[in-house]
């Protein structure tokens, strides 16, 4: 186990989490032949991933649904225990969830709701004060802090049902950070919301993160909410660690190539725009091209002295586009390896 | 404790008040030994029956129809929801048991129940002025006791059921079949009294007659002292075994659900 240094917060060395999922066949023959003899297979939701975060980091947790994310964060919370490996978060053992772990951490999950439905958000508020035994002065100071980055006071005093999407999320996330948590686990925090509404969630995280210093782990599917927020991502896959490291350099490891784009002042005649690069999209008198990352400048310098060219931009190539091209990589290297991509095996 | 005990019950009254008048058709569901009070006043027109007389059966069942709106308990269907919809989970983050909670929400509730309960009371005492209980400052405070040993006993009972969910989907048909026996051998259907007498002795070492009719037998000066104390006994025997039964679960069910479900 490597040591950890003095500011890690949260420390994950070959964590693996196996579930036994009861598999059943469709229709009432499957139900019966599952009652008789059921049927099980091993789930690798997170398969040996290590990793380590220092205090004040907001990490993104990125993978397709079914990654192991929102395992890995439930592990990290407490909620579930290790099927093998360690997990530590603020020197604690989450599964242990003793009190002192618990008012230190967050778990938000844009699916799921703590706030009573049938009552204004405040309720919730004031009881969650006095089950994490929140100071007076702490609990004004802190609301009065959050109704001002997210804008609550009119929402406050009105039944939580009667409330949008956003304007509820708004009130979870206030809900879960009371007790001003020096770790928040975020699962999908924007999920849903419209894009005001993303991008207020996304400045608010940032704001807390910068007031508090708090450690931040998020996942989402939208790559604008880990742009804005996130250096470091984690990327996972069929329970598996695919990449940690600098979002950029993930860019440039995945995808060594630029994207540029050129229009023409007039149609080209006859020159075959394959020979600078591979060519993406053509239409009309525009064009993007994949260009080698090293090779960027001299190829761009070619085509302006050899081509119509009214206008261009060099730009990375979307990062949703990196994404899916780590997954593809992974799921290609698994069928080399002749791995199923269920990642189960029958009993 | 105190001060969230204070939280918790400001919170479960607001909610339950906007449910008001659903608790209302809720308490009007529990009519059951009323309608035994029917069945058991006619059939006693001719005369006593295994000592009771009509009037007893009045002061019986309408004694018995508030231990059973005061003990009332649903906190299965609740855990058995939110076990299954992952709000359990949810729960679980706070540094603080949830059975405090639906504690909290279950004695809202019984307050709730006894500003229904105590004109009703006031209104069956005008109707039948003969009935007659034995008040005296010992009963009274035994029956008090017994009460809220009642509750706990039927409240920590199903709450064991409600845990089961962790490990099983049919927990609340468990529940079921253990209610239908309480009404039987608790003294809903019939007082324990009317009852053979091997039946009779059975029922004092099960659990059930301690949820329902026990408190009732208290006042209703049938008992004599050693069955008093025997009954006390008993009851706080139940209490302990339930609260033993609570923990274990409690900590057994914990470890299951973070190995699989949470």
């Amino acid at each position: 186990m490597p040591l950890a240094m003095a500011n890690t917060i949260i420390q994950v060395d070959h964590l693996c989490k196996y579930y036994q999922v009861h598999q059943k066949e469709p229709g009432l023959i499957g139900s019966l032949k599952s009652f008789v003899a059921r049927k099980y297979s091993d789930v690798k939701a997170v398969d040996d991933v290590s990793f380590a975060i220092d205090a004040g980091e907001v990490v993104g947790f990125l993978g397709p649904n079914g990654a192991g994310k929102t395992t890995t964060l439930k592990v990290l919370s407490g909620l579930l225990y290790p099927t093998r490996g360690v997990a530590r978060v603020l020197d604690f053992t989450p599964h242990e969830r003793r009190a002192a772990f618990l008012r230190n951490i967050t778990l938000v999950m844009g699916q799921k709701q703590q706030l009573n439905w049938d009552l204004p958000a405040m309720d919730t508020f004031l009881v969650n004060a006095a089950i994490y035994e929140i100071p007076d002065e702490q609990f004004k100071k802190t609301l009065a802090e959050l109704t001002e980055l997210l804008e609550l006071t009119p929402l406050l005093k009105k039944q939580v049902r009667k409330l949008s999407l956003g304007e509820r999320m708004k009130c979870e996330l206030s809900a879960a950070l009371l007790h001003r948590p020096q770790v928040l686990f975020l699962d999908e925090p924007t999920i849903g919301l419209d894009v005001t509404m993303q991008t207020k969630i996304r400045q608010f995280i940032a704001d807390y993160n910068a007031r508090y210093g708090a450690t931040i782990i998020l996942t989402s599917h939208y790559m604008a909410d880990v742009t804005a927020l996130c250096k470091r991502v984690i990327v996972i896959d069929h329970g598996k660690l695919l990449y940690d490291g600098d979002l950029h350099a993930l860019a440039e490891k995945i995808a060594p190539h630029k994207l540029i784009r050129v229009e023409f002042s007039q149609p080209l005649n006859g020159q075959r725009l394959a020979e600078y690069g591979e060519v993406v999209k053509e239409r009309g008198q525009r064009a993007e091209l994949l260009i080698p990352r090293d090779q960027t400048s001299q190829v761009a310098a070619r085509m302006l002295a050899e081509l119509p060219i009214a206008d261009v931009t060099i730009e990375e190539p979307p990062i949703e586009d990196v994404i899916t091209r780590v997954f593809e990589q992974a799921a290609r290297a698994r069928a080399e390896r002749g791995e199923s991509d269920e990642n189960d095996n029958d009993e | 404790m105190l001060i969230k005990y204070a939280v918790l019950l400001r919170r479960s009254f607001s909610a339950m008040l906007e449910y008001r008048a659903m608790i209302f058709i809720w308490m009007l569901t529990n009519v059951m030994p009323l309608v035994m009070l029917a069945v058991w006043f006619s059939l006693s027109e001719g005369g006593p029956i295994a000592g009771y007389s009509q009037n007893d059966f009045v002061a019986y069942y309408l004694l018995i129809t508030f231990v059973r709106q005061m003990t009332n308990v649903w906190v299965i269907w609740e855990i058995d929801y939110e076990i299954r919809h992952g709000d359990f989970s949810i729960k679980l983050l706070h540094p603080l048991n949830p059975i405090h909670e639906y504690i909290a929400s279950h004695i809202t509730d019984k307050f709730l129940r006894l500003a229904v309960m105590i004109p009703l009371g006031i209104f069956a005492w005008i109707i039948f002025p003969t009935i007659h209980y034995d008040l005296t400052f010992t009963t009274v405070t035994l029956f008090l006791i017994a009460l809220v040993a009642s509750w706990l006993i039927r409240f920590l009972s199903q709450y064991c059921f409600g845990l089961l969910a962790f490990w099983i989907s049919a927990s609340t048909t468990l529940n079921e079949i253990w209610f239908a026996t309480s009404l039987m051998l608790g003294g809903i259907v019939a007082p324990l009294d009317l009852f053979p007498a091997n039946i009779q002795l059975i029922a004092k070492y099960l659990p059930f007659r301690y949820m329902f009719a026990f408190p009732v037998e208290i006042v209703s000066g049938r008992l004599a002292q050693t069955e008093l104390i025997n009954g006390l006994a008993a009851m706080l025997g139940w209490l302990i075994v339930s609260v033993v039964v609570y923990r274990w679960l409690w900590r057994r069910g914990l470890k299951h659900f973070s190995a699989f479900g949470a």
